[in-house]
């Protein structure tokens, strides 16, 4: 009997410490964020507005999304704000993507180590640049009502194609923090009501953007940062029976950027040894690209463009003083004796930077619409 | 202990327990630690680090195969006489304590920041207290069994912890010499605390039927060094030194960043298979806390003693946790334990031999003579 006692006391402890009893939240109480969006508030220079979305069930059935707008001091701040102003709490577990008004990136992401110190959201979470986060959940996207989850897939699929790059919250805290390499996050711009496009990338500079590059850059870029596998590039070059030059597009595939960076006598010189493979997508030209002796010469017209292209490209970052290549990552790696993060920049920006390509034909799986047109 | 019926350890359950003893709380903030006076160079202090505790092993080797069928109880006595015996034992008994609660101590702001927001730390401990020290108070057989059993799950983890499942930038764990030699020899020191509780060795020898102990423990802190090693060049490849610098638990930022089909957060999944190995370590330190205890005070009933534990154990862990002052305290009183459970063994092994203090062969080694 008294063991029977000692086994029941036992048995009630046990179940009032049970520690999920503690934690136990209901899944319809839980608001489970998809997208953050961050945005200067307009009436304080000192708070930022974060738009909070996360997925609501309707009751006619159809999924929709629901957006909380807070104003706060940092994101712990305003995850506080939310609970207290909502029923449900904060589930911050599986973030879609985090969107930063471009207003508030030129301010800075100092605010954003918060976000890596709060445990429970996610760094796996994607992220953009928009003009203003908060009109970007409102574009009434035809194909769902979700808008943080289809801004995920768009992103996702845009990098899978080798039209645009793919950075996590996570990656970009790091990049951010790094000595000698800086961010570049995707760009996504509203277009009208209904759309939203990728289109080009914002540069970094340590945690704050100073400028924007074209999609054309980005694709170059993205080629000399070895991240991708595959990235496609339009170009004007070849023979033609025309005046304009034809238009070419390529895939480069599995680019190898060599960045060899040495400082000599306080000058920093860099050595770019640039090698692909490419794809022939599409030619418009009258070349018959049967013939070995074609096909080299546009591959030497593609190298020159490239080269062209990509000077052009490294010169602008080295203007902007902004390094996405993570050349002084290397020449930390390599020469950390040489490598002095408060002069870093300013030798970046007077860098001599000497740039080679290298292309190899792969497969000439090309559309050549003028070839059958030939006499 | 002399007698037919001792308890009996295996080779593998050796092993076991001193890769599940020193595998604990330290690897959730071993890459800041040593990243921080080492920069990369931490990946070399890790390594001098494990190779220093070799030679602790050795010590303790050396000592126990003097006396390979008595337990540290029985010789120390032998050794230092009654009075100074018991003293050992019982600074013994207090820093194995002390590590033993630090390490919950340690888990707990993990457990409350990532998962358990909601739970008091009094919730938390209590029960998992009770139930370690219901299994360490049963003896060294039960104890081995249990870490053996929890084992194949975490030795799963740790395995499954060294595979690169993220790219590494390789560019972020070059160059080693960045700090210099004396910063690599700076990143050793708390290289070592992450070693805390190989001293299992000493005072489970006389239990274990096997010849190649010291080979066994070898391999076991081998298997630990590796791991750590691991860990810290995915966490450096991953993160960053500067973002590393600035991150409570970097290993639970690095994991942060698995998304995986099966689960998307591997660092709460992580989170709460761990609390195993946590148990696996509190598990030991407390049968090794209990056996020093009785050998310190012989004259009390074991049911004091563990009476005695089990209150100590669970108010020193239920007591709130200050994290920064608790790290700069643990970070100073865990050098100071591993510098008595590394030097002291030598000592001792060079009093005995001094002194000529010698225990009985044990079986094997009589039929191998």
């Amino acid at each position: 009997m008294k063991r029977r006692a000692q086994l029941s006391g036992l048995l009630l402890i046990i179940c009032l410490v049970l520690t999920a009893c503690w934690d136990q939240r209901p899944l319809e109480d839980m608001a489970l964020i998809a997208g953050i969006g961050i945005d200067p508030y307009p009436e304080s220079p000192n708070l930022m507005n974060f738009s909070l979305v996360y997925p609501l069930y309707l009751p006619d059935r159809r999924q929709g999304e629901k957006i909380e707008l807070i104003a706060a001091d940092n994101l712990g701040q305003a995850i506080t704000v939310f609970e207290r102003q909502n029923a449900r709490q904060f589930a911050g577990g599986k973030v879609r993507v985090v969107v930063f008004g471009e207003d508030a990136a030129r301010q800075g992401l100092e605010g954003l180590i918060d976000y890596v110190q709060v445990p429970t959201i996610d760094d796996t979470a994607l992220v953009a640049v928009a003009e203003r986060a908060y009109d970007l959940w409102n574009v009434q996207l035809p194909e769902t009502e979700r808008i943080a989850f289809q801004i995920q897939g768009m992103l996702r699929n845009a990098h899978r194609e080798g039209n645009t790059l793919r950075i996590t919250m996570g990656e970009l805290i790091t990049e951010a923090s790094a000595f000698g390499v800086d961010a570049v996050v995707p760009v996504l711009k509203v277009l009208d009501q209904w759309r939203i496009q990728v289109d080009g990338a914002a540069l970094f500079r340590d945690m704050q953007m100073v400028d924007t590059v074209t999609q054309d850059e980005l694709n170059l870029l993205m080629a000399l940062r070895n991240r991708i596998g595959e990235v496609s590039i339009v170009a004007n070059v070849g023979v033609s029976d025309i005046l304009c030059k034809p238009v070419v597009e390529i895939s480069l595939i599995a680019p190898k950027p060599r960045i060899k960076p040495r400082l000599e006598n306080g000058q920093l010189r860099v050595k770019v040894d640039f090698s692909a493979r490419y794809v022939l997508n599409s030619y418009d030209a009258i070349a018959d690209l049967t013939e070995p002796d074609a096909t080299d010469a546009l591959t030497r017209a593609l190298e020159s463009y490239l080269l062209i292209e990509m000077s052009r490209l490294v010169t602008k970052l080295q203007e902007l003083r902004v390094d996405p290549l993570g050349v002084g990552k290397t020449l930390r790696a390599q020469n950390p004796k040489q490598f002095d993060p408060m002069q870093y920049r300013e030798q970046w920006a007077q860098a001599q930077v000497d740039l080679s390509v290298d292309l190899h034909l792969t497969r000439a799986g090309t559309l050549n619409r003028n070839h059958s047109q030939r006499p | 202990m002399q007698n037919r019926h001792r308890p009996v350890v295996t080779g593998w359950q050796l092993f076991c327990l001193i890769v599940n003893t020193i595998v604990g709380t330290g690897v959730y903030t071993l890459a800041r630690d040593v990243a921080e006076p080492a920069g990369a160079g931490g990946l070399l202090s890790m390594l001098l680090a494990g190779i220093l505790m070799v030679v602790g092993l050795l010590g303790l080797h050396l000592l126990a195969s003097r006396f390979p069928r008595q337990t540290l109880n029985e010789y120390i006595g032998e050794i230092l006489g009654t009075f100074l015996g018991k003293g050992y034992l019982l600074v013994y008994a207090l820093f194995t304590l002390l590590i033993g609660v630090s390490v919950p101590r340690a888990h707990f702001p993990v457990v409350s920041a990532w998962a358990l927001g909601q739970t008091p730390q009094l919730v938390f401990m209590v029960p998992l207290v009770f139930v370690c020290w219901n299994v360490a108070r049963r003896g060294v057989v039960v104890t081995a069994r249990v870490v053996e059993m929890i084992n194949y799950l975490t030795l799963t983890l740790i395995i499954l912890l060294v595979i690169p499942v993220i790219p590494i930038d390789l560019d972020f764990v070059r160059p080693l010499f960045e700090k210099g030699v004396a910063g690599i020899a700076k990143g050793i020191l708390p290289g070592l605390y992450a070693f805390a509780g190989f001293d299992v060795f000493l005072i489970v020898y006389p239990y274990v039927r096997t010849r190649r102990k010291f080979g066994i423990g070898v391999a076991a802190l081998g298997l630990v060094t590796f791991f750590y090693l691991m860990t810290t060049l995915l966490i450096i490849g991953n993160l960053g030194i500067e973002l590393i610098l600035m991150t409570t638990w970097p290993l639970q930022s690095y994991l942060n960043r698995f998304a995986l089909e099966i689960f998307e957060r591997a660092d709460v999944v992580f989170l709460i298979a761990w609390t195993f190995q946590i148990i696996n370590t509190i598990v030991v330190m407390l049968y090794i806390a209990i056996t020093c205890l009785q050998g310190a005070f012989p004259c009390l009933n074991a049911s004091i003693v563990y009476f005695i534990v089990l209150i100590l154990a669970i108010a020193t862990t239920s007591y709130q946790t200050d994290y920064d002052f608790e790290t700069r305290v643990r970070s100073t009183y865990s050098l100071i334990a591993i510098g008595f459970f590394w030097v002291t063994p030598w000592l001792l092994w060079m009093v005995s031999l001094l002194r000529g203090k010698k225990g009985e062969s044990s079986s094997e080694e009589k039929s191998a003579a």
